[in-house]
């Protein structure tokens, strides 16, 4: 998972190691210099985006 | 701009025969650092990789975050880009596969928001040999060895590497260190054991090492007479805080100082050891001046505590041993050091040739 402000580099790097369909889960940038509850906030995010994508399959 | 295609190598792209024109068709895809550079026509690449001496298909390594292939002939252009003679491009290839060594974390150090460049370091004949400074103003301008070795290197990274800003280069703000950066160590006027020797390599070997670090930043000291002054005003430059080094305590950080200030040190009796060991005793950033919201829980200083049985400040590197020490430039009371990516890379020193 990553940063919307890092969406383009995660899909250059996956597609560098041969996956270039590997679903990358996206929050809001930044992730550091926050505060803890804005972290809570994103990890929510997160983690719904994880088990839509995942969910079914695990 | 090309004539003719032997096969095995790459496509030729036709240009008009115009300078203006090949800089522009370049510079719209992003194929160069923002300089003008010099065309890698057919005529010059081939040329260049005869002198080499190499299959220009064979594949050297390969280069993060894109993971492109470094084959000789591609290394080549780019070296021919950056105004390299020919006779640099042993240092070249050197260099190349070194920073693909897994050691310095390519992947990382092209990509991280940190601005880290690579600094090639060069020891050993070939220095001399290729007129690599290790002087006055050894870090630039005016050098064309060294601008233009270090310029190779970033053009490889950048080309055949990905390493593009806002691509696979993401740092924040970037650095005018990651245009060029090559050095040779002042061997001659280093009381101590060159850098190569301490790496294990003889002393007539030549060989490069390639460092992810920021750009030099500076330190003066005219006031100090003795050794240990020197090495308190260095230590009071290196517990600096925001560098990578008090993230983790951890990482690789280089100092170079400059010949007098070397000899200042070393005539009070410092070896290369006991510099180090100095440094990482006094090169403590106090823990209560990092912000809170860093410090509150209290795993910073157990971290420190582990590090150096004491809570209050903090090392930049986890043990003496991993602060790089080599002594360049000429005439003048200053040194400087460069913080590094942090604890996730390490130098990469490769023969260059044997002595």
């Amino acid at each position: 998972m990553g940063t919307d402000a890092f969406e383009r580099l995660a899909a250059l790097q996956a597609k560098a190691m041969g996956h270039p369909d590997l679903p990358v889960v996206i929050v809001e940038h930044p992730l550091g210099g926050i505060d803890p509850d804005e972290v809570r906030e994103k990890a929510k995010v997160a983690a719904r985006a994880i088990v839509e994508r995942f969910g079914p399959k695990l | 701009m090309s004539d003719h295609r032997p096969s095995g190598h790459e496509d030729i792209i036709e240009l008009e025969d115009s300078l203006e024109d090949i800089q522009a068709y370049f510079e719209v895809r992003g194929w160069s650092d923002g300089l003008p550079f010099i065309p890698p026509t057919r005529e010059r690449v081939d040329r260049f990789v005869g002198h080499l001496g190499r299959d220009p298909g064979e594949v050297l390594c390969t280069l993060a975050p894109r993971n492109g292939e470094a084959t000789v002939e591609r290394v080549v252009a780019n070296a021919v880009m950056a105004g390299c003679r020919p006779e640099d491009l042993p240092i070249v290839v050197t260099a190349v596969q070194a920073a693909a060594d897994d050691a310095l974390n390519l992947n990382a150090i092209q990509s991280t928001t940190h601005p880290s460049a690579i600094m090639i370091l060069v020891n050993g004949p070939v220095a001399d040999k290729l007129s690599i400074a290790s002087g006055p103003g050894c870090f630039g301008p005016g050098w064309r060895a060294n601008v233009s070795i270090g310029r190779a290197l970033r053009l490889c990274l950048f080309n055949i590497g990905g390493g593009t800003p806002g691509e696979g280069d993401r740092a924040t703000q970037g650095s005018p260190a990651k245009l060029a950066f090559c050095v040779a160590e002042n061997s001659a006027e280093s009381p101590w054991e060159p850098y190569h020797v301490e790496q294990g390599f003889a002393a007539d070997d030549s060989v490069v090492t390639v460092i992810a670090c920021e750009g030099p930043h500076n330190i003066q000291d005219h006031y100090s007479i003795g050794g240990r002054g020197v090495l308190t005003t260095v230590a009071g430059a290196l517990a600096q805080a925001g560098s990578n080094h008090l993230l983790r305590n951890t990482g690789f950080p280089v100092l170079a100082f400059g010949p007098e200030h070397a000899h200042q040190v070393a005539v009070d009796g410092y070896g290369k050891a006991d510099v180090k060991r100095f440094l990482w005793e006094h090169a403590r950033f106090p823990v209560e001046r990092l912000s809170e919201e860093w410090t509150a829980d209290g795993s910073y200083a157990d971290r420190v505590e582990h590090l150096t049985g004491q809570r209050a400040e903090a090392p930049i590197t986890q043990m003496p041993e991993n602060l790089q020490v080599i002594v360049c430039g000429g005439p003048g009371k200053h040194s400087c050091w460069m913080p590094t990516f942090g604890g996730d890379t390490r130098p990469v020193s490769r023969l260059l040739e044997r002595g």
